[in-house]
């Protein structure tokens, strides 16, 4: 099955909040919703490389670098226009993901895991180091947004509007993959991939292609978010975007449609919300993401829509139980009846 | 289609011929050289004890664990040079130990694996000629199969593959002697259609006919060989002892 129906229940919720957030919720809300979808993209192709094709990846941040400084560099270094610098920086992100896959991907679990992490360190450093042309700590600022028009993407519903747009055109796309030969080759990667040499897939090929999409969706996360902030900085994506972006996965509930969305709320949202409580808020914020892993491990996403199900489920099976009751006791009446005739 | 007629669509039924094949890990040798022949339509039976390195052939052979010498050729073509996947696009189809179904796939996504590795669109009629009652599961998913199911359905997968010559790594490990007769009657069907193949097993089994051959590894080395005779399973104790005595 391609997803479950649970999973689809949880994407209409989700939909359905989308469309009213703007509708209901103030600026702040449209705001922070649309950092949330545009991280989310990132989670998506976190989903395609680790949920699908089992590949234990921290390089999602490396991506967003490279995808966020080039559409930087090129828009206010070269005057290039943005949407054409932010296709740049998917094109030259998909480069650097299919050349370092090739070696990279050779190592199995943890050690690709932890050359990831590497990848991240250096290009934390590469940042950092060539001042004179990324800003080096100080970063890049005045990143010209993206325009349509007179429609300034900068501005927070526009923003907000594209790139809830691109998040359900990325799950279409990869579901898309996941219905094809390449996501059952993907699958099978994750779960044998023994077998998967014996059934004649390319092992490295498909597990190359896995991170070649997953660096695209970051890619594309990256440059997003300097467009938005027109400004582009070495924090913006650290080594702990790398770990948070994990976690929002498993939060939301990995190999999941609804999941990367719910995983990228909650990690968003909540330590910001949390600041409220004071000295204690990210005391409180790594509780509770303690608490949902070890309460839902499969997710909370999953696990809600799946809880939700079960009780409609339920109540509709009860629906029919009264009237059964009503039959029985006519029929206990009558056996009885006939006792006593 | 049955595999005889898809044989004779890619030339005709094949036979695998191995010859002085070892396989080491690192420095550890875990094969010594062996000879194997499978005539087009044949059976070699290779059982053995735990470590025995049975496994490791049918690995060495699938081109999973790279032969460290020897020749193997399928039909007429050299394969010993290639990675497993083109051996297997070849038609030298692996069965692995465990059964190599892939949990979260539907018994349908399994068998279009195999169509895809045999190079044409999956057809179920292949598949209805050797097992039935598969169809009806088609969009189930495969772990919930018992594992008389998985088993089938990793023949089934080979079907689809249009496997030329098929390794079988212990096929009826962990299956009720009732099961294993079902799994057997079907390896028959498609071994007197032409299939050739290499039967792993832990001991010695009544099998639908006489092998062509019955090798007993030993610590990675053949220990014993029988022309089309099954082995007497006291002499087989003897030989897994005097093996455990030399390793």
């Amino acid at each position: 099955m391609i997803i479950k129906r649970a999973d689809v229940g949880m994407l209409a919720v989700l939909a359905l909040a989308v469309l009213l957030i703007p509708l209901t919720l103030d600026d702040y809300w449209v705001l922070t919703f649309g950092t949330v979808g545009a991280i989310a993209l990132a989670v998506i192709g976190l989903n395609v490389a680790m949920g699908w094709a089992g590949l234990l990846s921290f390089g999602q941040p490396v991506f967003m670098a490279v995808g966020g400084y080039t559409t930087a560099l090129l828009t206010v270094r070269y005057s290039v226009n943005p949407w054409l610098a932010l296709l740049c920086g998917i094109a030259l992100s998909a480069v650097v993901a299919a050349v370092t896959g090739f070696p990279v991907l050779k190592l199995e679990s943890h050690y690709f895991a932890v050359a990831t992490f590497a990848m991240s360190l250096i290009v934390l450093s590469v940042i950092n180091g060539a001042q004179t042309f990324t800003g080096g700590a100080i970063g890049i600022i005045g990143i010209p947004p993206l325009t349509i028009g007179s429609i300034n993407f900068a501005e927070h519903l526009p923003y907000y509007v594209l790139v809830w747009v691109l998040v359900a055109l990325a799950l279409l796309a990869t579901y898309a993959i996941r219905a094809s030969r390449t996501g059952r080759a993907f699958r099978v990667l994750a779960t044998r991939p023994d077998v998967a040499s014996s059934l004649g897939i390319r092992v490295r090929r498909y597990r190359v292609i896995a991170f070649v999409i997953s660096a695209v969706l970051a890619s594309l996360a990256g440059s997003l978010i300097v467009e938005f902030s027109t400004y582009a900085s070495p924090d913006n994506f650290n080594g702990d975007v790398g770990i948070l972006v994990f976690a929002m996965l498993f939060i939301g509930g990995i190999r999941t449609a609804s999941g990367p969305i719910v995983g990228a709320a909650i990690v968003t949202v909540v330590p910001v919300e949390a600041t409220a409580i004071g000295k204690y808020s990210a005391l409180t914020f790594e509780l509770i993401l303690l608490l949902i892993l070890v309460v839902w491990p499969r997710g909370l996403g999953i696990s809600v829509a799946d809880g939700v199900e079960d009780v409609i489920g339920r109540f509709v099976k009860n629906l029919g139980k009264p009237r059964a009751r009503v039959a029985n006791s006519a029929a206990d009446s009558a056996a009885g009846g006939q006792a006593n005739g | 289609m049955p595999v005889k007629a898809t044989a004779k669509e890619r030339g005709t039924p094949v036979g695998l011929e191995v010859a002085g094949v070892s396989a080491s890990y690192g420095r550890l040798r875990a094969l010594d050289p062996i000879d194997v022949t499978v005539k087009p339509g044949g059976l070699v039976l290779v059982v053995g004890p735990n470590g025995a390195g049975k496994s490791t052939l049918l690995r060495t052979l699938a081109g999973l664990t790279r032969n460290s010498q020897g020749n193997v050729v399928l039909g007429q073509r050299n394969v010993s040079r290639m990675s497993a996947p083109k051996r297997a696009r070849h038609g030298l189809v692996l069965i692995p130990e465990g059964r190599g179904t892939l949990p979260g796939l539907t018994v349908e996504e399994n068998l279009l694996l195999g169509a895809r590795l045999g190079g044409a669109p999956l057809d179920w009629a292949d598949v209805d000629r050797y097992l039935p009652r598969l169809r009806e599961r088609s969009w189930q998913n495969c772990a919930s199969l018992s594992g008389g199911e998985m088993q089938m359905l990793a023949i089934a997968r080979a079907i689809a593959a249009r496997a030329r010559v098929l390794l079988l790594d212990e096929p009826s490990r962990g299956l009720a002697p009732l099961i294993v007769g079902e799994v057997y009657r079907t390896l028959r069907k498609l071994n007197t259609d032409g299939l050739g193949m290499i039967l792993v097993e832990q001991k010695s089994v009544p099998l639908w006919r006489d092998p062509d051959e019955t090798i007993v590894l030993a610590a990675g080395r053949v220990v014993h060989r029988a022309q089309s005779a099954r082995v007497d399973e006291a002499m087989l104790a003897d030989l897994y002892l005097a093996g455990e005595r030399s390793a």
